[in-house]
């Protein structure tokens, strides 16, 4: 009888194809959808680290406002940009907590081809590569000895590059500014996609954009590095600077929990719309068991009759919803790996914020969560059948066909 | 002379308020070809279902080799090791080819005391289409395949409810040949019920009874 225990479910799914079809593709719709969700959970949430991670500091202090907010608003009559109260940088810089300081200055220019456009312009400085671990699609990064105070070109953010459809070793024209004329320069390099804000700007060692703007020792942002060790002096120095009326500062710990609860609120959502897929491919499946115990109805009964214990049946049902519920779970979950990446760009389009990088990822214990689950789900959907073949009626059956 | 294969004795049996049998008693000597005669809904087919042990009494008792079946429990290892069917509707395995519809039974029984496929579906004339799904065979060959299932697990006693039912008088001719056939290649005892009056004219027959309202005569 062992040989005949997957003979003979798999030739009644041959025997039967468009139930068996059916069942197949409703499993791999649930498994896909599940699948897709669980990747999703894990991909955003390491996408969302990773671009914790690449910020590279642990304090951002600002002059009151976001400065990016404040460059469009000048540009449509606005009061313009605040600046930092001189003297924080060495401030901070002598603070036995910070490990490195990151000062930057944006500074917005009218596009002169285009008067509703404009560019931004950021001042950095050219650690800034090492501290957010960027990463150069073409190209290349300021140079480190000299780069500091002037460079023979610009750095394109991902965004700006595509916008202007400027590439590596292209021309590239800063516009005059406060009676300068304009000045012609080259592209030295395009950053990779970051995901943030620089994607759309254009950057220049920080001592030039203050010279080019006629903005000498103005700052609007410096990034902080502190040591991760001191964590309490870290805390301690973000109160202080916080306090100060003209500063305001981010921590990105804070950034990091807003995230993470968002993932959360996230989390609760996609695991109710698991178990509503599940319970839906649940339904389909008890639906084609039955249906096929219905057809089969007389048969079971004629093999109980013959002499084949309810045990044996029971689990001849149970090993073909195996089959079919295996199949379906493996197909849906190769869609689900195969088509990730489409999948996470559909995804991006209604996410208030989108991380760099994939957003779907399905590591192997997402897959060994699916097809356990799917595994429990064809047990628990052969149990119908199973209570049903023992109160078949031999007789009942035989005379009902 | 011994205990005989299967005897009922004042067997009884009532559905709801309608009294089916009324107290038959039924010897079957092993190796007998008995034929249950009588018209449709006079307890032939409630006869056999007793006899099978499908359907247990309202009284009296059944034994079946000297031994008493026990009221009350799944009879179905006892069926499986001494009793063969075949059923008015075939009941066959679709999915399954012909061949794989005898092995499956032959292999609940676990091989033993069984006959070879071969031998029991050579006379049958379905050498070409031994390994074809039984869903693509004809009705006649479908038949075939269910007298020759029938005798698949062994059996001691093989019960046949109206095989020929359904058939013309040359088909149904040729299903008792092949019926017979088996039964003297397999030694084995056969109990059919039927309808047709025509049937208790061949010769092949060991004996024949009539059930009439419940009760049971020899012809």
């Amino acid at each position: 009888m062992k040989q005949y225990a997957v003979l003979w479910p798999l030739a009644n799914i041959r025997a039967n194809p468009w139930i068996s079809l059916t069942s197949i593709l409703g499993v791999a719709g649930a498994t896909f959808v599940v699948a897709t969700l669980l990747g999703f959970l894990t991909g955003y949430e390491s996408a969302v680290r990773r671009d914790v991670d690449r910020m590279g500091y642990d304090l951002l202090i600002t002059a009151k406002g976001c400065p990016y907010e404040a460059a469009t608003l000048m540009l449509r009559g606005g009061v313009g940009l605040r600046y930092m109260p001189d003297g924080v940088v060495e401030r901070l810089r002598a603070d036995a907590t910070v490990v490195a300081t990151h000062p930057t200055l944006i500074h917005p220019v009218r596009e002169p081809s285009n008067p509703q456009g404009m560019a931004i312009y950021k001042g950095v400085s050219p650690g800034l590569y090492e501290a957010l671990r960027l990463s150069m699609a073409q190209g290349s990064w300021f140079p480190e000895d000299g780069g500091e105070a002037r460079a023979d070109g610009v750095v394109l953010g991902y965004e700006a590059a595509e916008f202007e459809s400027r590439h590596a070793g292209d021309d590239y024209l800063i516009p005059g500014s406060a009676g300068r004329e304009p000045i012609k320069t080259k592209v030295l390099g395009v950053l990779d996609r970051t995901g943030t804000q620089m994607d759309g700007t254009t950057l220049l060692p920080l001592a030039q954009v203050q010279s080019l703007f006629r903005l000498e020792g103005k700052l609007t942002g410096v990034g902080v590095q502190t040591r991760p060790e001191r964590e309490a002096d870290a805390e301690a120095l973000r109160e202080r600077y916080h306090a100060e009326p003209e500063l305001q500062v981010v921590s990105l710990s804070q950034v990091e929990t807003a995230l993470r609860r968002a993932m959360v609120g996230m989390k609760d959502v996609v695991a109710l719309l698991a178990v509503v897929l599940a319970l839906l491919a649940a339904a389909i499946l008890v639906n084609t068991s039955l249906l096929r115990l219905i057809a089969e109805h007389s048969r079971f009964a004629a093999l109980h009759a013959i002499g084949f214990p309810r045990t044996s049946l029971a689990m001849a049902a149970a090993v073909e919803n195996l089959m079919l519920v295996g199949t379906g779970a493996l197909l849906g979950l190769s869609l689900a790996v195969v088509g990730g990446g489409p999948t996470g760009q559909i995804l991006a389009d209604y996410l208030p914020y989108v991380p760099a990088g994939s957003l779907v990822e399905i590591p192997a214990g997402v897959a060994v969560v699916v097809l356990g689950g799917a595994l429990v789900l064809s047990l628990v959907t052969s149990l119908v059948p199973a209570f049903r073949l023992r109160r078949l009626g031999d007789l009942t059956a035989l005379r009902g066909s | 002379m011994g205990a005989p294969l299967l005897e009922l004795i004042g067997v009884t049996h009532a559905f709801e308020d309608r009294s089916i049998l009324r107290g038959v008693d039924l010897r079957v000597e092993e190796g007998e070809h008995l034929l249950v005669q009588g018209p449709s809904g006079s307890g032939k087919t409630t006869l056999l279902n007793i006899a099978g042990a499908l359907l247990e009494p309202t009284s009296g008792e059944v034994v079946f080799s000297g031994e008493r079946l026990p009221r009350g429990s799944d009879l179905a290892s006892h069926r499986l090791r001494n009793i063969g069917f075949v059923f008015q509707d075939f009941h066959l395995l679709e999915s399954l080819s012909a061949r794989q519809n005898l092995d499956i039974v032959r292999c609940a029984r676990g091989g033993e005391h069984v006959h070879s496929i071969d031998a029991l579906l050579r006379p049958l004339g379905l050498d070409d289409r031994l390994d074809a799904p039984v869903r693509t065979l004809s009705r006649g060959e479908r038949q075939r395949v269910a007298l020759a299932r029938a005798f698949a697990n062994g059996p001691r006693l093989v019960l046949a409810d109206e095989p020929t039912a359904s058939l013309d008088p040359s088909h149904a001719s040729a299903t008792l040949d092949h019926l017979f056939g088996l039964a003297e290649v397999t030694q084995t005892t056969v109990l059919m019920a039927s309808h047709d009056v025509g049937l208790a004219q061949r010769a092949s027959w060991s004996r024949c009874v009539t059930v009439q309202d419940g009760s049971l005569s020899e012809v």
